[in-house]
């Protein structure tokens, strides 16, 4: 039998990190158990005979590559005040974002 | 105050045409029972009245210009919707129940909303729910639980807490719902209405907030399959904007054969639940349904399949929500959100996505292979909704494995992309409700109404409602 995995507030952390998630770490700790065992529970999967299936990825709606006209739908469209409605911080009509490059 | 609300759409439609009530009346009766109830039950997040009495009064107009001629252009003429605030209302807020969206205000509506908006139907408010529809309670909102109307010490299920409790307690003729593992059918047992879960690409889900973008179905609450089959007949099919949705044949024979899946009936389901989905299984055998006892083997790992795939796309969904176009900024999102976002960023993770998130998928399609030979056999499938009735507020709150647990009959119908019908039938010692749910093949859903129709018909069935 393979050992369970056991997450480590350090694992938490990294997580949150990639996710872009704030989380301090009391939270971390308490994650980790939780996580411990929810994945734990899905150690069952293993026994699950996967071996004929091919491709894994599928949609449940049994459609592939649909694609609509390349055509413009004004009604659909937003105005450029309409897009940026849902913000404060506006310059010149355009959205203010956190700096990306730093000097 | 009118004192006895109509109940149903035609009743509706009925003492409107006799000019016994005017939408104005109807309108104004609800914000009044709202207004009295709301404090308490936590049903609606925002509501819409100053457009809904203007609508109402224009509407009365066209009554009365048009008389009768006015319904077939409007059949949802003075009818009222409450909207699972995952929804997108033009100029009308949406939370979908997180601090994150607290002042988000869409630009645009949901498909769904507007189809209803032309059908007539007038849009009383936003309804409560589990934050990003992440629940199985509605404890997980960040504005409150909704309260059971039925008893308020117990919860109201979710994720679409509100819309099921707005039903259940005539706070709206009808609701709309999203049902991404249950959201919809678990709430409708747990407050005793009908609950759709459409088949996965029969509406277009534009303009709803998403979830788990593979498992993410729209529905509605209603009390009787007959609103329900009216409601799906004006909202399904192409919008342009929704690639999965397709005008797919539906499957209109009549459902004879009705499956009973051995493992929907394992231990850990209440005895009153088993019971009242034996008794329903006993009224479709006494009326000339054939009944069939089925497999379904690989059930016992739906929860582990979805608390996979479900996760990993809620990660990657939620992702969009940075603060810098609309919203407040990630630093908002709640426990649960968190707790499936960084679930959801491990089995996606370089080293374990082959372990879990691809063994998940695979499983996924051994679990869809199930409910192809089933329905090979039988037309219809019958199972209990939840292992329990309506739990306790508070229960299971810090067991999140226990509260994930509580999808594991709804889940497998998510995972496939196949449609479910709740149904209420009966309550517990409580007096909480009872019921059961109907499945069936892709596209079924007037097969389920059938059954559904012909189930509350042949039990008499009319709805009540607690106050």
């Amino acid at each position: 039998m393979t050992k369970l995995l056991k997450f480590k507030t350090e694992d938490i952390l990294y997580l949150a990190r990639l996710a872009d998630l704030d989380i301090v770490s009391k939270e971390a700790k308490k994650l980790a158990r939780e996580l411990t065992k929810i994945v734990g529970y899905f150690e069952s999967l293993k026994k699950v005979d996967t071996k004929g299936i091919g491709d894994a990825y599928l949609n449940p709606s049994g459609l592939t590559n649909i694609a609509r006209e390349d055509r413009i739908d004004l009604f659909s469209s937003l105005s450029q005040e309409e897009a940026v409605f849902g913000t404060e911080r506006i310059k010149n009509g355009f959205f203010v974002s956190e700096g990306v490059i730093r000097k | 105050m009118i004192p006895n609300l109509p109940l149903t759409i035609e009743e509706t439609r009925k003492a409107l045409r006799k000019k016994e009530l005017t939408v104005s009346e109807i309108v104004d009766s609800y914000f009044q029972r709202i207004d009295k109830e709301n404090k308490e039950l936590n049903v609606y997040l925002t509501l819409n009245k100053e457009r809904a009495y203007k609508i109402a009064k224009e509407q009365d107009r066209l009554i009365k210009d048009k008389k009768d001629e006015a319904f077939i252009d409007k059949p949802l003429l003075g009818i009222t919707v409450a909207h699972k605030d995952l929804f997108l209302t033009k100029n009308l807020r949406t939370t979908a129940g997180s601090k994150v969206l607290e002042n988000f205000y869409p630009v645009y509506s949901a498909t769904l909303v507007r189809r209803l908006d032309l059908a007539g139907s007038i849009n009383l408010g936003k309804t409560n729910l589990d934050a990003w529809a992440h629940g199985a309670s509605g404890e997980n909102s960040d504005f409150g639980p909704t309260l059971n109307p039925w008893n308020k010490d117990y919860v109201a299920g979710g994720s679409s807490s509100g819309s099921a409790a707005a039903v259940a307690s005539n706070l709206a003729l009808f609701a709309t719902g999203t049902d991404t593992g249950g959201s919809i059918r678990l709430p409708a047992n747990f407050c005793g209405v009908v609950g759709l879960k459409p088949t996965y690409g029969a509406l277009s889900r534009y303009g709803v907030i998403a979830m788990a973008s593979s498992l993410d179905t729209v529905g509605f609450f209603g009390r009787v399959v007959k609103d329900i089959r009216l409601i799906f007949d004006l909202t399904k099919g192409k919008d342009g904007k929704d690639s999965n949705v397709s005008e797919s044949f539906y499957i209109k024979k009549r459902p004879r054969t009705i499956g009973v899946p051995k493992e929907y009936f394992l231990e850990g389901i209440e005895r009153e639940v088993s019971d009242s989905v034996l008794g329903a299984i006993e009224v479709f055998k006494k009326n000339g349904f054939k009944i069939k006892e089925i497999s379904l083997p690989h059930t016992k790992y739906a929860i582990s399949v979805y608390y996979i795939i479900q996760p990993a796309e809620v990660s990657s969904n939620l992702s969009r929500y940075d603060g810098i176009r609309f919203g407040k900024g990630r630093i908002y999102f709640g426990s649960e959100a968190k707790r499936r976002i960084i679930l959801g960023t491990f089995v996606l993770s370089s080293g374990y996505i082959d372990k879990y998130y691809i063994q998940a998928l695979k499983v996924r399609k051994k679990i869809i292979e199930d409910f192809d030979k089933a329905f090979e056999e039988v037309d219809l499938i019958i199972s209990p909704v939840s292992p329990t009735c309506a739990f306790l507020l508070g229960e299971r709150v810090d067991d999140p494995l226990k509260m994930y647990l509580s999808d594991i009959l709804t889940v497998p119908a998510n995972l496939a992309g196949i449609p479910g019908l709740a149904l209420p039938y009966g309550f517990n010692r409580k007096g909480l409700p009872l019921g059961f749910q109907i499945l069936g093949p892709r596209f079924s859903e007037y097969m389920l109404f059938e059954a559904g129709e012909f189930f509350q018909k042949i039990t008499s069935y009319s709805p009540s409602v607690p106050f």
